[in-house]
């Protein structure tokens, strides 16, 4: 969907332009043989995009607007009418609110102080950084199964002044939308980190060394100067975050399994769609919901795309 | 118990004559606690060619049957797919047994009648479809006993009788709140605890009226009565475990008496067992009467036999069930954990736990009268009411100071209702919350 060559920071931008101007028109590609390469590999990727992405992607729309009478949104009404659906998508809206505003500040305000570090030291933060990345999914889960359950976790006392003796404590519904936020941020925090700090490094040393002449400060410079630059990495990372989020399933689904049933199996969107799907026989209502999630996704990547101007070059 | 016998030896010749007349094995899926049944099926068959296959049971809430089914009827069915299934869920045998699914063979077919009328009283009832099919043979029986250490019940409370009523258990509960904090007589802490407060006392939350159609009271006094006695002995959070039976921080000696089912002697008390209570302490009685007076009580769990309508050799795997559900070689102390439903099995079976439990002639009357008592009110339905009472009410029973109990019955009746309508159900309710939906 996004392209990350098109967000490279603007002197990149400007040399490559300049580039390809001075190459002229005799000359607009490479050479043929690796034209062939390149024609190659991308028809190998459409590929799998036809089979694994817009195949599926079709069915379900296909099975979401096959109506009794031929086409129409009777899947969709039925589902915006069933006493989960409504709260399905407040649970993962609660989410995404805490999860995005807490990647965002934290990755940025990180990525920001590690880059002032030196090399040597940067590097160790942002393996360390990493570490908890390396364990997604449902291990993830498992791991904070254990650091959840005030009986088993490290942390307990932190549970403890919460008052929460068990893991049915922890886990009570209004904690949810926190706990997965939790476990979302500590898996995917630590990619970001790494990633903005690449995109700090794209900033030219030029333009850093100029600001600190004219007497800006790190804090100056990094807020001023940096951020600025790394604005549609930002945006990039909500745009994927984002539909990460809302398709949110694994973490509920075995929270709800350890609790013997303490997490809704309808929690979330996509866990209703599944519920609906494998435990009703219910595969057209299950894939309106599908698309729902995919409208929403698509609406949210459109407005951030288009407020936080990724594809634009100045 | 000769023509019992008779049946025995035609069925396991049945099934190793099916296996060596095809290369294509019996597949039968059981779950980790069955794996004791496969051995002993082995031992009774050595030679039998079955491909025995390892699943969760169908556990609460995960669906695998139902995920799997509904994707072969999509694409068809493979050959690995299984012929016989164990299933912990007693409400999977109707539900894939019947519209969308149709998946289960109607063993009536199958089954000679004798020995189907060889099963307990109404212990088919999760396995009959409504239009009288008999889709699944009930493994054993789950219900709700009293358990009781007499040893530690006789130390707080001398020569006095064993509680028979839930006003009795919940009055020496608050004995034990005051004089000697720690020890319980039953448990709040889990996501199956309405199978014995409310089930056990007839309260009408889940039943199942007519096909689709479900009626479900939370204003019955049924229900309020014993929610109110809860609340107002307050032993929630005392006397009343909040802790999980299952956790790592439950100490089953300081069970001084806790309703559950038949199982729990073995499971839950890890009776002989490092960190469980010495061999013979538990004794089981009977289960205690309803706030209303009836003989009533709850179950949890137990299982099914399934046999798939898709099953290549289904003479095959009808009879390997009927074996597995029948047979005195698989339905013993040692393999099966509860009281087997099919009771020409059941006189040895009791005699036979011999020193597992204290007082072998009162645990044993007691299991037999729990399993006549399981009220048929609580009617098997397509979704758990287990997960349900978890979502709503067990985060606020555990909470600290615990939420009352009476306050809880309203939200898991709407939670319930809501999960019966996702189910295509009509719900009649006095409480119009619950008739139309918060």
């Amino acid at each position: 969907m996004t392209n990350p060559s098109a967000t490279v920071v603007p002197d990149e931008r400007v040399s490559a332009r300049r580039g390809r101007r001075a190459a002229g028109r005799r000359n607009d590609g490479p050479a043929g043989g690796s034209r062939t390469a390149g024609y190659f590999f991308v028809a190998l990727y459409v590929v799998l995009l036809l089979a694994l992405g817009i195949a599926p992607t079709v069915y379900a729309i296909a099975l979401a607007l096959s109506a009794p009478g031929g086409l129409g949104f009777a899947h969709f009404v039925n589902t915006f009418n069933l006493f989960e659906f409504a709260p399905a998508f407040e649970h993962i809206f609660e989410f995404e609110g805490i999860w995005l505003a807490s990647q965002t500040i934290f990755v940025v305000i990180l990525a920001l102080i590690v880059h002032t570090l030196t090399r040597r030291v940067s590097t160790a933060f942002r393996f360390v950084f990493y570490l908890p990345g390396a364990m997604a999914g449902a291990a993830s889960v498992v791991v904070w199964l254990f650091m959840f359950d005030p009986n088993t976790s490290p942390w307990a006392f932190i549970l403890h002044a919460f008052h929460y003796q068990l893991l049915a404590n922890t886990a009570a519904p209004g904690n949810l939308p926190v706990l997965f936020a939790i476990m979302a941020f500590f898996t995917g925090a630590g990619g970001w980190i790494v990633i903005m700090y690449g995109a700090l490094n794209n900033i030219p040393q030029e333009l850093i060394e100029a600001a600190e002449i004219d007497g800006s400060g790190a804090i100056q410079t990094a807020l001023k100067i940096k951020l600025p630059l790394i604005r549609k990495w930002i945006v990039y990372m909500l745009v994927l975050s984002f539909a990460a989020g809302s398709q949110l399933f694994v973490e509920p689904q075995i929270l709800g399994v350890a609790t013997v049933g303490e997490v809704s199996p309808q929690w979330s969107p996509n866990q209703l769609a599944y519920n609906l799907a494998f435990q009703y026989d219910r595969f057209n209502d299950a894939a309106a919901i599908s698309v729902d999630l995919l409208v929403i996704g698509l609406l949210v990547a459109v407005l951030l795309v288009w407020r936080g101007k990724l594809f634009e070059v100045e | 118990m000769l023509g019992v016998a008779g049946g025995l030896f035609a069925v396991e010749g049945a099934t190793s004559a099916a296996a060596k007349a095809s290369s294509k094995p019996l597949i039968v899926w059981i779950d980790t606690s069955r794996v004791a049944y496969e051995k002993a099926y082995m031992a009774a068959n050595p030679h039998a060619n079955i491909k025995w296959v390892i699943y969760n049971g169908n556990a609460n809430g995960t669906g695998v049957l139902q995920s799997k089914f509904a994707l072969w009827n999509r694409t068809g069915w493979p050959s690995n797919a299984p012929d016989v299934m164990f299933d912990t869920q007693n409400y999977d045998a109707v539900q894939l047994g019947t519209a969308p699914y149709n998946d289960l063979l109607n063993l009536k077919s199958d089954v000679p009648k004798k020995v189907l009328n060889g099963f307990a009283k109404g212990s088919l009832a999760a396995c009959t479809t409504p239009s009288g099919q008999i889709v699944c043979l009930r493994n054993d029986s789950a219900a709700a006993v009293l358990w009781v250490n007499p040893g530690l019940y006789k130390q707080f409370f001398g020569t006095a009788a064993v509680p028979t009523t839930w006003a009795g258990i919940l009055a020496d509960g608050q004995a034990l709140n005051t004089a000697h904090a720690g020890y319980l007589v039953g448990d709040i802490g889990d996501a199956f605890d309405e199978d014995y407060y409310l089930w056990g006392n007839e309260c009408p939350l889940d039943q199942v009226t007519g096909k689709g159609k479900i009626e479900i009271n939370p204003s019955s006094s049924n229900c309020t009565g014993i929610a109110n006695a809860i609340d107002s002995s307050g032993d929630m959070g005392k006397s009343l475990s909040q802790t999980s039976v299952f956790a790592s921080s439950f100490n089953p000696n300081k069970v001084v008496m806790m309703v559950g089912p038949l199982w729990y002697g073995t499971a839950v008390f890890q009776t002989g067992a490092t960190g469980g209570v010495p061999t013979g302490t538990m004794t089981a009685y009977p289960p205690p009467a309803a706030v209303n007076g009836a003989h009533a009580t709850g179950a949890l769990g137990g299982g099914l036999w399934l046999v798939s309508k898709h099953a290549p050799n289904q003479k095959a795997a009808a009879a390997f069930a009927q074996f597995m559900a029948t047979s005195p070689k698989i339905q013993k102390v040692g393999v099966d954990a509860g009281l087997p439903q099919y009771v020409p099995d059941e006189a040895s079976y009791l005699s036979s736990l011999g020193s597992v439990f204290g007082d072998p002639s009162t645990t044993e009357a007691s299991w037999k009268t729990a399993a006549s008592e399981v009220w048929t009110g609580w009617s098997p339905v397509p979704w758990s009411t287990d997960a349900v009472w978890g979502s709503t009410a067990l985060a606020n029973l555990t909470a600290n100071p615990p939420a009352s109990f009476a306050s809880q019955l309203l939200p898991y009746a709407e939670g319930l209702a809501n999960q019966a309508r996702l189910a295509g159900f009509t719900v009649k309710s006095p409480v119009s919350a619950v008739a139309n939906g918060s």
